[in-house]
């Protein structure tokens, strides 16, 4: 149809954005004045995608795991770098890697590894250890956890080719493990500093979506850009994050479903079908209050409620 | 009053959550349209969390695919989700513009961050450096229709036969020398490429919400201070 959008190569190449780009329109903030290195061992700078609001879940969980590396890691050796408000992708994971090169001119001495997490994604301790441990047992210096895909059928959001070229889509992941991939997704990943002088520009990219094409996500873009410099990204089985997908829309399909497909009752005790009986009043399924499930009354009856007086 | 027989397509791209101030207020709108009689597509992508220049591309997606089952808009009305429109935002833009002369027609909006300039802004091109000077409107006039250079697209009603006209790819980023260019800076320069003027109507504004303030003493002083000024 005529103006219909093409996604096309034209598309893609005009949104191909470099670092350079980046510190000419976004310069960046100095906002890493605490994060002086007082002490040997590894620097971790921790990046995160906020475009404007993120969930409370995802809130509580940076917290903790906050907490947890900066126990691990030496004071002064965790960035917390600072998110740009309201920018969008390729921009949102370049500018606070921006950041962080600035911290590095600032201090003399280079960051080690780089996180990136989007800010709908829950990680544990054991998700970033698992991450941390795996890239220094494969020497790897760009590994990824594996990635759900948010929206149906919620596939890892992993590709491997196959014997002719052709990538495949993972459909369940190995249970355990750390395997070379052709494409990974960046929901939680972790970047060796070194490997940005190993892979060319522009690091990330995007082409739109339309519905005759699913489009170039960032994480994508960034596994072709290892592979034209004949790098492998890795996944990494043992770290699996949990992505925060679309509210569910709950009605009655969703809750008889919920119902019926329930065996354990321990934690509903009152909702078990032996508990349960039809309402003589309305013919709707009734349970016991909750305190008192295990005193199911021989027959029902709707209490008689009149106007007050 | 905004011609009944047409069709407008609303397109309110947003990211993952909409603000109650804005989000009753396109209420408001919506109810105004519907009740004026004007046909209304509300535009719904199929994919969320998307940012420009994409939540663009794929609001034109769903747009394209209402019109393959039930012909062809006449209008779209194109709103950010930070935006707080007049309940008449659609019939003053439609009064203002015209399919043939004016068929990009913008409200009157201001910049969400300091210093808080109108989103319309004329060229000046520099040969001798060879560079493009972008100035900004430091004041918006009072009233009236003006042709800009480049409009912002807080509120904007674009008329259809542009999305035919103007050739991919229509809304994305780009970068000058000195600036980057959003998507509606670039997408105002795509039009005068083919010799369409981009206006922006002085007579309809809209509420353009910025970031939440940070309240400590030195604003509350500042604030206060500004009160006894103007007294």
């Amino acid at each position: 149809m005529e103006g219909e959008p093409t996604p096309n190569s034209e598309a893609l190449w005009t949104y191909k954005v470099t670092m350079e780009d980046v510190l000419r329109t976004y310069p960046p903030r100095d906002e890493l004045t605490e994060y002086e290195p007082k002490h040997k061992g590894p620097v971790l700078a921790l990046g995160r995608a906020v475009y404007e609001t993120q969930p409370q879940e995802a809130t509580d969980n940076l917290l903790r795991l906050t907490q947890t590396l900066a126990r691990n890691f030496a004071p002064g050796n965790l960035l917390l770098l600072p998110t740009y408000e309201r920018l969008p992708y390729p921009y949102a994971v370049y500018w606070p890697l921006a950041c962080a090169f600035q911290w590095e001119e600032k201090h003399q001495r280079r960051f080690d590894w780089f996180m990136w997490m989007d800010d709908d994604v829950l990680v544990t301790k054991n998700d970033v250890l698992a991450l941390i441990n795996a890239a220094q047992e494969h020497g790897t210096p760009f590994i990824s956890a594996v990635p759900y895909d948010r929206f149906p059928p919620h596939c890892p959001s992993v590709t491997e080719l196959d014997g002719n070229g052709v990538p495949w889509k993972w459909v369940k992941a190995p249970k355990t493990g750390t395997y070379p991939c052709f494409t990974v997704g960046l929901c939680l990943a972790l970047f060796h500093r070194n490997v940005f002088e190993m892979v060319p520009e522009p690091w990330f990219g995007a082409m739109p979506p339309s519905r005759a094409f699913s489009g170039v996500h960032p994480d994508w873009w960034w596994s072709y850009q290892m592979h034209s410099v004949g790098m492998n990204p890795y996944v990494c089985c043992d770290s699996t994050p949990v992505h925060l997908g679309r509210k569910i829309q709950v009605g009655r399909p969703l809750s008889e479903r919920w119902l019926d497909s329930r065996e354990d009752w321990t934690e509903y005790p009152e909702l078990h079908p032996d508990k349960r009986v039809e309402s003589s009043a309305t013919g709707a399924i009734i349970s016991p209050p909750k305190r008192d499930y295990d005193k199911r009354p021989e027959k029902w009856e709707m209490p008689k409620r009149g106007p007050k007086t | 009053m905004a011609p009944r027989h047409e069709i407008v397509a609303l397109a309110v791209p947003i990211y993952e959550s909409v603000k109650a101030k804005p989000f009753r207020a396109i209420l408001r709108m919506v109810q105004s349209i519907a009740q004026a009689g004007t046909e209304l597509w509300l535009l719904e992508p199929e994919v969320e969390r998307l940012t420009y220049p994409f939540c663009v591309t794929v609001m034109l997606d769903a747009l394209y695919a209402r019109e393959k089952a039930e012909g062809r808009a006449d209008w779209l009305l194109w709103l950010e989700d930070d935006i707080v429109p007049p309940a008449d935002l659609y019939q003053k833009l439609r009064a203002a513009a015209d399919p043939a002369d004016k068929p990009y027609m913008t409200a009157l909006a201001h910049c969400r961050a300091k210093p808080f300039w109108p989103g319309a802004a004329m060229h000046h091109w520099h040969a001798q450096e060879a560079l493009m000077e972008v100035a900004q409107w430091p004041e918006a006039p009072a009233e009236g229709v003006h042709a800009v250079d480049q409009a912002g697209m807080c509120a904007a009603l674009i008329h259809r036969s542009l999305l035919g006209r103007v050739r991919d790819p229509q809304f994305t980023v780009i970068h000058t020398q000195s600036v980057g260019m959003g998507p509606d800076a670039y997408w105002s320069m795509r039009l005068r490429q083919i010799g369409v003027q981009p206006y922006v109507c002085c007579d309809v504004e809209v509420g353009h919400l910025a970031p939440p303030p940070v309240i400590n003493r030195a604003l509350s002083i500042a604030y206060n201070e500004g009160l006894r000024n103007a007294k």
